[in-house]
């Protein structure tokens, strides 16, 4: 495993209480890599992701995180009466990103998932569609070292999906770790498979599902 | 930090917040110093002015439990690693919020139109607790403010032979001479007017009685001069309540809204003053466990005292008991900033 990895695990073992969900699972992601993690309904992919989001604790093993992450949930939760910059911006002057460099960042995330014309319009106006694109633009906002995209593609028309196709080849110095269900069209999104029944990586994999 | 601070404070104040905060101060002017409404007192004003704080509060408990719902903790995790931005950021806009309050409630008094409160004196009963010949020793109810001093009438007539004037003491020798048909009036030295005992003397053998039910405390009244440094005192009341906010629900993951009714309740007591004679006699096992949290609490009563009357224990709290209460609020405030780890 390389030293310079943005997200690592190893021999990572996931339980929820006592009983264990997954594991050992074993992953690196480099800058500018990216990975998939399928596995069934109940198998621990969300599991995997509150842990990489530090919101668990792992239940075994070496878990290896940068310090920015940007995670866009399964299930997004918004402040629904505020207006999307203004919500961005609060969340820009949370994090680390220099006063001077934050207007330009709100912009950018925006402009990657066509929002742009949504900026000052309440997020309880947008249609589910649009939340998922905001969902994602907050977790690209601020550029994370790592990002982790807990079933992308829900609710995205093919407009949807092209702007997150065309936001990760923009990508070069973060990881990405997509958590998506066997069956579901996210395979193009990412090479590098870990499936979660197995628990181990398979950098050939490319498995069936179309976008 | 300053961003997330005004954002917060801008969702704390809502649509409606400074038209309630200015509506509700320019009510409280009026009703508090109007001839006709009020009593031209700066007491009541303080307890109107008092509700803003308190208000905060609880909108504070509330707005935390609403961005519970909205996803921030997760947010926070990710973007603050350490955890300590947003935090001070709610800290510092209730900080902005509490001051800006009371900063309006000040300028209110200065509208033309509204009375400026003069300081008069209040008098309260004193109860003796012992009287010998020649002695009394008085309880005054506990700590007294500055310049407080005690009205004593005393019975001449007894005395043989007749005198003019007599000089009356204390245990540490301070002396006033008191004059035959007028009131004594025996100015508290520091000692007295913190421990609130009162202990006088009569040369002896002088047969010098006292009008027991007659005995007075008086308390000079704060004037309208005064307003800055009681809202000042407010404050330091409040700020250490508004960190344990903070550090009980973030720290101590406790319900936001439900946090701020402890919150709540804990101040209550800070600013309680239990009668002076309230033993433990006869007192339900409750209401001894009120007594020693309150007694275990700094007294900070002083900061806080409001209401009619409230000259009587205004600016009693010590030093030591002000920095006491700061530090329990920088204590909570650390907490606050401090993340619990994964579990």
């Amino acid at each position: 495993m390389s030293s310079s990895a943005v997200l690592r695990f190893e021999q990572l073992v996931l339980s929820r209480g006592k009983k264990r969900v997954a594991g050992p699972l074993d992953l690196s992601l480099q800058a500018g890599e990216r990975g998939l993690v399928t596995g069934p309904n109940g198998s621990g992919k969300t599991t995997l992701v509150l842990a990489v989001a530090g919101l668990i604790a792992p239940g075994g093993g070496k878990l290896s995180t940068p310090k920015r992450i940007g995670l866009a949930p399964q299930e997004p939760e918004f402040p629904l009466h505020q207006s999307c910059s203004f919500y961005f911006r609060q969340l820009l002057a949370l994090g680390s990103t220099p006063a001077s460099e934050q207007a330009g960042a709100l912009k950018r995330s925006l402009e990657l998932f066509q929002l742009q014309e949504f900026a000052d319009r309440p997020i309880g106006e947008l249609s589910r569609g649009w939340r998922q694109r905001l969902n994602l633009a907050r977790a690209w906002l601020g550029e994370p070292q790592l990002l982790v995209l807990d079933e992308p593609q829900t609710a995205l028309d093919p407009s949807g999906m092209d702007s997150l196709t065309n936001a990760l080849d923009a990508l070069a110095k973060s990881a990405v770790l997509i958590v998506a269900p066997e069956g579901v069209g996210c395979c193009d999104l990412a090479p590098l498979v870990l499936d979660l029944k197995s628990g181990v990586p398979d950098l050939n994999a490319k498995a069936g599902a179309q976008l | 930090m300053i961003n997330l601070a005004l954002g917060f404070a801008r969702e704390l104040l809502g649509r409606w917040g400074l038209w309630v905060l200015l509506g509700g101060i320019f009510t409280a002017s009026q009703v508090s110093f109007d001839t006709t409404l009020g009593d031209a007192n700066i007491g009541p004003y303080l307890a109107y002015v008092s509700l803003w704080p308190i208000a905060l509060l609880f909108r504070c408990g509330w707005l935390m439990q609403k961005r519970r719902a909205e996803g921030w903790p997760l947010e926070e995790r990710l973007r603050d690693p350490r955890g300590y931005r947003a935090p001070l950021a709610e800290f510092l806009a209730l900080l902005l919020l509490m001051i800006g309050g009371l900063l309006l409630a000040g300028l209110a008094v200065l509208v033309p139109g509204v009375q400026s409160p003069t300081g008069g004196a209040s008098l309260f009963p004193v109860s003796l607790q012992n009287s010998a010949d020649g002695g009394w020793e008085f309880d005054l109810g506990g700590q007294v403010p500055d310049g407080g001093q005690m009205l004593l009438t005393l019975d001449w007539s007894q005395i043989d032979p007749p005198q003019q004037a007599l000089a009356i003491r204390n245990a540490e020798g301070a002396e006033v001479l008191a004059t035959a048909g007028e009131i004594l009036r025996w100015p508290l030295q520091k000692e007295e007017a913190e421990s609130g005992k009162v202990q006088l003397f009569a040369p002896a053998g002088t047969k010098l009685r006292l009008f027991r039910p007659l005995v007075r405390l008086e308390v000079p009244q704060p004037g309208g001069s005064d307003l800055w440094l009681l809202l000042l005192r407010q404050t330091l009341f409040f700020l250490p309540l508004m960190a344990i906010l903070l550090a009980l629900a973030r720290f101590g993951q406790v319900r936001a809204s439900l946090a701020a009714w402890a919150v709540f309740f804990f101040g209550s007591l800070a600013a309680y003053h239990p009668p002076t004679r309230l033993g433990d006699a006869g007192l339900g096992w409750l209401a001894k466990v009120f007594l020693l949290l309150k007694h275990s609490l700094p007294n900070v009563e002083g900061l806080i005292s409001n209401g009619y009357r409230f000259e009587r224990y205004s600016g009693t709290t010590s030093t030591g008991a002000l920095v006491v209460w700061l530090a329990v609020g920088v204590l909570a405030l650390l907490l606050a900033c401090k993340r619990r780890a994964a579990r």
